[in-house]
């Protein structure tokens, strides 16, 4: 009696759970991407995850200013044919930088992607790890070759020019919002029922969880301490932080860190910490960015005119949410 | 009767003494040895990811050890290293219990239900 009473309860706790899987990956843009998903065998979890994989490492490529690869005209392809010739490249490519383009103008330059001679100096002194500036006069002069208005783009025609001999592009700030973007688009393809990709801190949610588990729960630590800033209960939603604490170097005890404000060529100062919750991960990865170097005030009328949620955090541990990040909750 | 000297007497005493705190410390311990509610994962001493033990699931941390979480019980399914201790240590789900794997810096640790609200995942 006690068996027949209890093989249903076996059923319904163990038969019908789609289980949980997760992998990750440690070769993509330069940092770790953990995929959590579930799916009704390890199988189909692990074929969604190739293709996610194959998408991940193809804008890996794609968007890559240091290393060319066989068969594939790349950034770096771009980028090294500034000046002297225009680049036939993929349509990735192409629609990453129109997004850019339009970025830029909305976010009234705070999103600049054609700093990438800028850039280049503050990773080269940044590596070298020594309590050195760079001397002014060096980032004026690479901040001359940067203009996004000589970046031409012909969508038909796939190609790409940049017409300034000197200048390079560095799409950085928004390469793993868009990748994330991509991954989602190709998620209803895969046999994954719900998942979370986290890329490097780009953390894009997808579906709710089965076996009557609803939303995700997602938290944003604080800087400052061990303790949450904020937890929200979502599907469908991505979020991204930028902090002056993921890479950076000292001098005289001063962080230099990686997210240059293109109006004063130096990090930005305002914030140790901006997180953007928008729809789309692209979205977010953008204005995370460009809202790091904009000014509290200005940065909201941006947020709100996209509609999206902004926790900002200031050096001396103030924090701000805009309306939209009010109304998150458990 | 066998004479017992004073000095062997309160060895007796002391014996009886510490064995009667352990039946206690083991007792004490073993009630308080309940199922889990979460698999705490540590890499490095960082946190690594937090997992509910009553959903199956199969954990790829990094590409050293596979975890697997299976009828409310964990155990590590491989790891990438000569000694496998991890793997041999079996299956746990009781608060408190770990399994390590020392050569790759692995903890996983079976936490309570009244730790911290635990988030599917945490940025920042």
């Amino acid at each position: 009696m006690a068996f027949c009473l209890s093989l249903p309860f076996f059923f319904a706790s163990c038969a019908f759970e789609t289980p949980m899987y997760e992998t990750s990956y440690y070769d993509l843009f330069d940092t770790a991407t953990v995929i959590r998903g579930y799916a009704s065998s390890a199988d189909d979890f692990q074929k969604g995850c190739d293709m996610i994989y194959e998408e991940l490492l193809t804008c890996h490529r794609l968007f890559d200013i240091y290393n060319e690869y066989e068969g594939i005209n790349n950034l770096r392809t771009v980028n090294k044919n500034a000046g002297i010739s225009n680049v036939k490249t993929d349509q990735r490519v192409i629609e990453l930088l129109e997004y850019a383009k339009l970025m830029y103008d909305k976010t009234d330059k705070a999103l600049d992607i054609s700093m990438g001679a800028l850039l280049d100096i503050w990773k080269e002194y940044r590596d070298r790890a020594e309590e050195v500036l760079p001397e002014k006069e060096e980032l004026a002069q690479a901040r001359l070759h940067s203009s996004i208005d000589s970046l031409v783009i012909d969508h038909d025609q796939s190609t790409v020019y940049i017409e300034d001999k000197l200048m390079s592009l560095d799409v950085g700030a928004i390469a793993k919002g868009y990748a994330c973007e991509r991954v989602l688009a190709l998620m209803p393809d895969t046999e994954i029922s719900a998942a979370v990709i986290n890329l490097g801190g780009n953390v894009a949610v997808y579906g709710k969880k089965p076996n009557g588990g609803g939303d995700w729960s997602i938290g944003v630590n604080s800087p400052f301490d061990k303790g949450e800033l904020l937890s929200f209960k979502c599907s469908d939603l991505s979020a991204v932080t930028s902090g002056d604490y993921q890479r950076y170097y000292l001098v005289n005890g001063v962080k230099y860190h990686h997210i240059i404000d293109p109006s004063t060529m130096y990090p930005g100062r305002n914030f140790t910490q901006v997180t953007v919750i928008a729809e789309s991960p692209l979205l977010g990865d953008a204005l995370s960015t460009a809202l790091f170097v904009t000014d509290l005030e200005k940065g909201e009328q941006i947020a709100d005119s996209f509609g999206v949620a902004v926790i900002w955090v200031t050096p001396d541990n103030k924090v701000f949410k805009n309306e939209r990040a009010k109304e998150l909750t458990l | 009767m066998i004479k017992v000297s004073k000095k062997t007497r309160n060895d007796i005493i002391l014996f009886s003494l510490l064995l009667f705190i352990s039946i206690l410390l083991l007792l004490l311990f073993a009630s308080s040895g309940r199922q889990g509610k979460y698999v705490r994962v540590e890499v490095n001493g960082e946190l690594y990811g937090r997992y509910l033990l009553d959903t199956d699931a199969s954990i790829d941390i990094g590409d050293s050890n596979r975890l697997i979480i299976s009828s409310g019980s964990v155990y590590m399914e491989s790891a990438r290293c000569p000694d496998k201790t991890c793997v041999k240590q079996g299956k746990i789900s009781r608060v408190g219990q770990s399994i390590i794997c020392l050569p790759n810096r692995v903890i996983v640790v079976i936490e309570d239900d009244s730790s911290d609200f635990a988030d599917d995942i945490v940025i920042g």
